[in-house]
C-alpha cells in the first residue's frame, strides 16, 4: 500500500507491505516425503506485520496444504513462472 | 607449433604447465590445485573487471568503495475502492485496532526517517490510502550482474491463486 502523509508539510509518501507472518515447521527442517521446508500460520504471537517495501527479499512460491500450513517450493523456475502467470 | 584443437591445448594449459610449477613428487594432486587456483583468479579477476565497467554506479558516502544503484521495487494492481485505512481494513478483513497497531509500532522503528508519519491515531486513520495487489522485485539472476530477473509478489487475500481451484501441474 501507498500512504501519503499530507498532514506534515514534507507530505512524503510511504510504499508499505503488510505481512502475514509465517513459521518455519519443525525449525525449518526438510521434510522427509516431500523434500520441502513447510511454513505454519502463526498461532501465539501477532501474525501481522507492516514493513517497507525495500525490505521484502524476493519471492516465495507456496503450495497450501490444509490447516493452516504450506510447502515452499524450492524446485520451481520463478522465472518461467512469472513468464506464464 | 600451435594447436587449436581443445585436447592438445588442455594437455598443455592444464598438464604440462602444472606439471612444471609442482616439486615433481605426487605431482597429479599439485597439477589439479595449480589449474584450479588459476581458474578461480581468472573468474574473481573477470568478476572485478565487470563490477568496475558496470553501468549505475553511483558512490556512497562515507563507504569508501562504490556499488551499483539499487533497482526499484514497483507496485502494481492498485484498488480502486480503497482510499483510507478503515476501507483496507474492510477489503483486507482485518481487525482496524491490529492493522493501527500495527502501524504505531512500525512508526516507532521509523522515528528517524526525514518523513515519519503521524503517531497520533486519529490523524493517521484519516491519511490517504491506496491499496495495490503485486509487487514487482527486480532480483539480480544467478551469477549475473547487470541482468535483473523480476520477481512478482502478489497478494490474494483469502482468494486461492488467480481465484482457481488447486491444479496437479
Amino acid at each position: 500500500m501507498k500512504i501519503r502523509n499530507v498532514l506534515s508539510a514534507a507530505a512524503g509518501v510511504r510504499q508499505l507491505a503488510l505481512l502475514r507472518v509465517l513459521d518455519p515447521i519443525n525449525s525449518g527442517s526438510f521434510h522427509l516425503t516431500s523434500e520441502h521446508t513447510r511454513v505454519g500460520k502463526r498461532r501465539n504471537s501477532r501474525e501481522m506485520r507492516i514493513v517497507d517495501i525495500g525490505t521484502v527479499f524476493g519471492q516465495a512460491h507456496v503450495i497450501p496444504t490444509g490447516e493452516g500450513q504450506w510447502i515452499v517450493n524450492h524446485r520451481i523456475d520463478l522465472l518461467t513462472f512469472n513468464e506464464i502467470y | 607449433m600451435y594447436s587449436t584443437a581443445i585436447g592438445e591445448l588442455a594437455h598443455k594449459d592444464l598438464i604440462k604447465e602444472g606439471y612444471c610449477r609442482s616439486n615433481k613428487n605426487e605431482a597429479s594432486r599439485q597439477i589439479l590445485s595449480h589449474y584450479g587456483r588459476q581458474h578461480a583468479l581468472g573468474m574473481r579477476l573477470q568478476i572485478l573487471d565487470l563490477l568496475l565497467n558496470a553501468e549505475n554506479v553511483v558512490p556512497i558516502e562515507g563507504c569508501g568503495r562504490e556499488t551499483a544503484a539499487a533497482p526499484r521495487r514497483i507496485l502494481k494492481g492498485r484498488m480502486k475502492n480503497v482510499s483510507t485505512l478503515t476501507e483496507l481494513c474492510t477489503t483486507c478483513n482485518i481487525d482496524y485496532g491490529n492493522i493501527m497497531e500495527e502501524m504505531l509500532r512500525f512508526i516507532k522503528q521509523t522515528v528517524a526517517d526525514d518523513h515519519p508519519l503521524s503517531s497520533d491515531p486519529t490523524k493517521l486513520g484519516l491519511l490517504p490510502v491506496e491499496q495495490f495487489m503485486n509487487l514487482e522485485i527486480p532480483l539480480a539472476d544467478f551469477q549475473e550482474t547487470d541482468i535483473l530477473q523480476i520477481h512478482r509478489a502478489r497478494s490474494t487475500r483469502t482468494m486461492a491463486f488467480r481465484s482457481c481451484g488447486p491444479r496437479n501441474d
